[in-house]
């Protein structure tokens, strides 16, 4: 049923893409001021405040392109935490999601962005963008509010925040390839050892080429620029990772049964010969068949890592340490069976129960599931979603947000009574619903 | 609170489901939803038209008789998504209107009773059937429903659908003593059985736990059937035979041995001795508890636990069966002519263990060399195991004449048998005791009429096989040779029609356990190429030899030139990658004409970096082309190949000849590499990959002369290669091929027989595939409908299998 529902967007999604598709940057809609609309990704700021992290950015792609922007906005999670602690009943509805975000902490960009990542000193992030190829980076000022070159408390990017367009900004002539749809980011000194400030910034795209933006090179004033293009990736690659513990780049493909990796060379003396590269592919044997996995994470305290397939629908653990020890094989340790249309994957240790908990939301079958992966089974689910994609785990208020795309809304929930040995549950949900049916 | 929650949301989502279609000017018929991850399974017998269950045995149908009207079996599935269990009324006659059940026909789709969160176990006792007892892994508790809700039209609200007794912690597996007076649950996280007995009312008392102990040790017992169970045809076909002296792989834990604490995971009883089998998932060992002892509650129910070397996922204890072919074996009277068996599915590696019951020793099942002498090992990871008894209650043999010869065949499985569910989606079958056995392929090798091929292979403890090929074929087929211009098969006699072609070489006599593969013996030519014969030891797989081809292993992307020491530096492991340099050569203890790897000058570095747009003038004289118009590599030999690093030679050799100095000024230090062979061809099976004998010495690579010969990954231009699966000379080309070109040579062994399979999602009605995401999450055989059941938790489906012969029957979803 959920497949016929999903046809239906991809239909909708791609008359209008073919309406607009030579005039992404027209004067069209503006859209409404901190609106959620069709939000893909989100991600928690590593600065703290009082209960646990200051922010949560949400990505609304601008999925049917209604308007002539997509935005992100920055929450403040203080103020949802003070009005979750208001919730006597839940679950409970806060349709004022205005009334949570940061003043000056939205900012437009060009449509269909799809992904996220943070810069490790949370001052920054970065967004691919799959209308016209580039990747957006925002700032993080000292107040929390957002910046992107543009004016006023909120306001659209500039066209200096754009990045990887211009073949020129770098010696290779290279331009960042279509179809953006994954990114991750790492400090180039605490992660590459390579003195100085800056990071390291790694697109995926669909027809499996991957890109380096680097933010130390001279003339760039700090901004990241592309140096250099790989196609080494498999066709339909879905999400990257990056293992800090083996400085390894993990990829994944809807096409090919196929567990790509990789890794960035940084040359520190003349950093534009730096360059990314693919050192194979390993492949799924024993699965019926592995190839349709969309997302990943590394858990490098345990040396695994849970990959999301749909084929099977399922979580797939893989044994990283006996993987070392294999050739051209994935090493998995375990498969735990999902719920149709598993899409992304997130992973936690939490202190107050001593274990790691890995949650994948199930955007067609609309439940989170929860998967305890020292048991390697399932250990809960969550219901009261329409169309859940991407999650963030906020472990000290013991919450997750997840972002519902189907209803365009934020849904809250509360894990306190799981760490108390009970279930999750949806205590609230944040933004007005606009169910898709909705959508003209 | 989620089943309310979930139903309410079906419920919206059909709603809109329904809307959508209701735009469409297609309308699309809509299956509502039903099973919701599907897990265990569990039988009942209903009188339909009392909608009462009455006791398991009244729908045994005796044979060609149908059951009473109104008398039908239900099959219990877990829904553990939902938190539900849901029916499926098996109609025997039909199974065609076999149906799911719905409990509340006022709500779309199918809606079953709740239980509680993450249901793990379901039983319903056989003869008292009033109460059916759920245990639920996410919310600790035993969930007491009445079994007769799984015939209602409309359940009662939510928490009047059932009562709970709680655990201290989550449960994994629940089974029923076998006078139904108690209940025992695994409760891992405690390191304890839990022991719940049910009162006469069938209401449930708190648990009381025995805690298990830490084994004192976890030494294995080994022991090899002189004779065993087999028939295999022609009866003069080769077969391996395990060797008692093999030494085994030490025992395993999931973690660290030194900490690990027993984790007990699933049960099985055994019923003649009242002992209560528990397996874990965290120590290699299977737990034996006394089950009168825990059922009065007396200390001191804990026996012996039984070392297996693995920790197990899943156990399952055959009955007595003949020891041998033509052994006599009364089933109530044991004696030294049966044996019993217990199989569990290795937790480490998903591999299946068995061990002969009254010896509490491992058996060895496969040859060495194998990669496990002491398992058994599938096409894929077992998940699950499932005893299949048909037929058990005659025991009568098929003889020739007899009413069970026409159908003697494979996929015909009368005796005892274990059914293994695998993680590709597929189950496998092990022999046990094929009650047809004698029948299979004529009494005397004779008669393969029934039968895919001319082979028939029964063997205990081995997979199920079937002949794969009706027509002879060899064990390898026709050997291709491609270079970047073209492809040819090899002729029978090796010889190709080109000099820049390789032959193939006589062989000479095949190694031991290997027989003539290429040609076949009527094209009265020498042997080019021997395989493997064993079909239970040989992987059907492509295997390559390619001229100067890479080591998988081996390639990277952040080497370091360093002008220091004229050393490639890399975040590598080139020895686990199988590298050699020539000083690794020289420097392991080799002797010629013992060690394949003696004289080799060692492998060479491949730079597959583009010359970077910023490189210093003149380098761009490093840029050549070469046969069709692709760039020259830049290639250094390799002089010593350490764990991460690898020392080069002072120049370039190939075609482009400049000193390291000069390729390390032009690609400045970070270059992406490759490693090759240098002057032979590299050999990788398709399924097996490299194989060596490369191991680090303080940071060197070496040979590891102590590891088996035949783990090569080279073979030499007019030298025989063997290793584990094949064996085959290249002969020395007449001429030096060209640079650049590519040369591979295809060696495919061909599937003679093959596991018997059945798709765990598979059915008349749905047109399974491999690649459609099946994923097994039980198996269990119905002993009074003699039917296999397969659960797929990806798929939310139930199929029913006839097992005589193999073949579905229905599916449910």
């Amino acid at each position: 049923m959920c497949r016929v529902f999903q046809l239906k967007l991809a239909v909708c999604a791609s008359a209008c893409l073919l309406a607009f598709c030579s005039n992404f940057r027209n004067e069209g809609l503006d859209p409404p001021p901190t609106q959620l609309y069709f939000p893909i990704a989100v991600a928690l700021s590593p600065q703290q405040c009082a209960s646990g992290p200051c922010s949560l950015y949400v990505v609304n792609s601008n999925f049917d392109l209604r308007y002539n922007a997509a935005s992100v906005q920055a929450l403040d999670l203080e103020l949802v935490q003070t009005a979750l602690d208001g919730c006597l009943d839940p679950p409970c509805d806060f349709p004022d999601y205005a009334g949570v975000v940061r003043p000056g902490g939205e900012v437009f960009l060009g449509s269909y962005a799809s992904d996220i990542a943070l810069a490790p000193a949370g001052d920054r992030f970065y967004v691919p963008i799959r209308s016209d190829a580039n990747l957006t980076y925002v700032d993080v000022l000292p107040d929390l509010s957002l910046s992107c070159g543009g004016t006023g408390d909120r306001h659209q990017c500039s066209s200096d925040y754009e990045r990887g367009q211009m073949a020129s900004s770098n010696p290779r002539g290279v331009v960042m390839p279509r179809d953006p749809i994954a990114v991750i980011a790492g400090s180039l000194q605490d992660d590459l050892e390579v003195p100085g400030d800056g990071n390291f910034i790694v697109t995926g795209h669909g027809d499996g080429q991957v890109g380096l933006f680097l933010e130390q090179i001279e003339g760039a004033s700090g901004a990241p620029t592309l140096v250099d293009i790989d196609d080494g990736y498999p066709d339909g690659l879905t999400s990257l990772r990056y293992d800090t513990s083996t400085k390894t780049i993990y990829g994944t493909s809807r096409y090919e049964p196929l567990f790509a990796e990789g890794g960035v060379a940084i040359e520190p003396t003349m950093m534009d010969r730096s360059f990314i590269y693919s050192s194979g592919t390993r492949r799924y044997i024993g699965l019926d068949d592995g190839s349709d996995t969309r997302d990943v994470q590394v858990d490098a305290a345990a040396r695994k890592a849970y990959v999301v397939s749909r084929l099977p629908s399922a979580l797939v653990i893989l044994d990283l340490a006996r993987q070392a020890q294999l050739s051209q094989q994935v090493a998995v340790s375990a498969v735990v069976g999902l719920g149709f249309g598993p899409s992304r994957v997130e992973h936690a240790f939490f202190p107050q129960i001593g274990r790691t908990l890995v949650f994948v939301s199930c955007f067609d079958q609309p439940t989170l599931y929860i998967i305890d992966p020292q048991l390697e089974r399932l250990t809960g689910t969550v219901a009261g979603f329409s169309g859940p994609f991407d999650l963030a785990i906020d472990v000290q208020r013991a919450l997750i947000y997840v972002a519902d795309f189907s209803s365009s809304v934020i849904r809250i929930v509360d894990l306190s009574q799981l760490m108390a040995g009970g279930g999750a549950h949806v205590i609230a949900t944040v933004g007005e619903e606009r169910p898709v049916k909705e959508i003209q | 609170v989620i089943n309310i929650a979930k139903s309410g949301l079906y419920r919206s989502l059909v709603v809109v489901a329904a809307a959508l279609a209701a735009c469409s000017s297609d309308p699309e018929v809509i299956d509502p939803p039903s099973f919701n991850r599907s897990e265990r399974l569990e039988w009942a017998c209903f009188d339909t038209l009392k909608g009462q269950p009455v006791p398991l045995s009244n729908c045994q149908a005796a044979p060609g008789e149908s059951l009473p009207d109104g008398i039908r079996l239900h099959v219990l599935v877990t829904q553990s998504a939902r938190g539900e269990v849901g029916a499926i009324d098996i109609y025997q006659d039909n199974p065609d209107d076999s149906r799911r059940v719905d409990n509340d026909i006022r709500v779309p789709g199918y809606t079953f009773p709740a239980v509680g969160e993450i249901p793990s176990a379901v039983v319903v006792p056989p003869s008292r059937p009033d109460f059916t007892y759920v245990a639920n892994f996410g919310s600790h508790d035993i969930t007491l429903l009445s079994t007769s809700l799984f015939r209602v039209n409309l359940l009662p609200p939510f928490n009047e659908q059932f009562v709970s007794v709680p655990l201290p912690e989550a449960p994994t597996d629940m089974v029923l003593s076998p006078d139904e007076s108690t209940l025992f649950v695994t409760l891992p996280e405690l390191g304890a059985v839990g022991v719940v007995r049910i009162a006469d009312n069938g209401g449930l008392y708190a648990p009381t736990l025995v805690t298990l102990s830490q084994p004192t040790t976890f030494e294995v017992s080994v022991d090899v059937e002189e004779e065993s169970f087999q028939k295999v045809c022609p009866q003069d076909a080769a077969v391996s035979q395990p060797d008692a002296n093999t030494p085994i792989t030490p025992p395993r834990c999931r973690r660290d041995c030194a900490t690990a604490t027993p984790y007990p995971w699933a049960l099985e009883i055994d019923l003649a001795n009242r002992r209560l089998l528990v397996t874990d998932a965290s120590l290699p060992v299977i737990h034996v508890l006394d089950m009168d002892s825990l059922i009065a509650g007396n200390a001191g129910a804990e026996l012996t636990p039984i070392a297996v070397g693995s920790p197990m996922l899943d156990v399952v204890l055959t009955p007595p069966v003949p020891r041998t072919f033509g052994a006599e074996c009364n089933p109530a009277e044991p004696g030294p002519d049966c044996a019993q068996y217990l199989y569990g599915v290795d937790a480490v590696d998903g591999s299946v263990a068995v061990l002969d019951y009254a010896q509490q020793a491992i058996l060895l099942v496969s040859a060495q060399g194998s990669e496990r002498s002491d398992r058994i090992v599938l096409d894929a990871p077992a998940i699950g195991l499932a005893l299949i008894a048909s037929d058990l209650n005659s025991r009568t043999l098929c003889s020739p004449g007899s009413e069970f010869e026409q159908n003697a065949r494979a996929t015909q499985l009368r005796g005892v048998f274990i059914g293994t569910a695998l993680q590709n989606g597929l189950v496998q079958f092990i022999d046990v005791w094929d009650m047809d056995a004698t029948c299979r392929g004529g009494a005397n090798c004779d008669d393969f009429s029934r039968e895919i091929g001319t082979n028939v292979y029964i063997r205990r403890h081995r997979a199920r096989l079937i002949g794969a090929e009706s027509s002879d074929v060899g064990l390898v087929g026709n050997p291709s040779v491609s270079s970047l211009a073209s492809t040819a098969t090899v002729p029978p006699n090796g010889v190709t029609d080109s000099d820049l072609v390789p032959d193939l070489a006589p062989v000479g006599d095949c190694p031991a356990g290997q027989g003539r593969g290429f040609p076949l013996e009527v094209f009265q030519e020498d042997t080019l190429v021997c395989a493997v014969s064993d079909p239970w030891d040989r992987t059907v797989e492509n295997w390559t030899a390619s001229w100067e081809g890479i080591l998988p292993a081996a390639s990277g992307g952040a080497g370091v030139l360093r002008r220091d020491g004229r050393v490639l530096d890399a975040p590598a492991d080139f020895c686990g990658a199988g590298v050699l340099g020539r000083d690794n050569v020289v420097d392991s203890p080799l002797e010629a004409g013992q060690d394949p790897e003696f004289g080799y000058p060692g492998d060479q570095l491949v730079i597959i970096s583009e010359l970077p747009v910023t490189a210093p003038e003149g380098c761009q004289n490093l840029e050549q082309e070469g046969l069709s118009g692709e760039t020259l590599p830049i290639v250094f030999a390799i002089e010593e190949a350490r764990q991460d690093a690898l020392v080069l030679s002072a120049t370039t050799v190939g075609a482009i000849v400049v000193p390291f100095e000069t390729i390390a000024e032009c690609y400045g230090e970070l270059v992406q590499y490759e490693v090759a062979v240098r002057d032979a061809y590299v050999v990788q099976g398709s399924l097996t990959g490299l194989l060596h004998r490369v191991a680090e010495d303080n940071g060197r690579c070496v040979v590891d002369t102590q590891a088996d010969v035949r783990r090569q990954a080279r073979a030499f231009p007019g030298a025989a290669f063997v290793n584990t699966a094949l064996s085959f000379r290249i002969a020395e080309s007449q001429a030096a091929f060209p640079e650049g070109e590519e040369i591979v040579i295809n060696f495919p062994l061909q599937e003679l027989v093959q596991h018997v399979s059945i798709d765990a999602g598979a059915s008349e009605t749905r047109n399974a595939v491999p690649g459609d995401g099946t994923l097994p999450s039980s198996l269990r055989f119905n002993h009074i409908n003699q039917r296999l059941y397969t659960v797929d938790s990806a798929l939310s489906g139930v199929v029913q299998f006839t097992v005589k012969p193999l073949a579905a029957e229905s599916f449910f979803e």
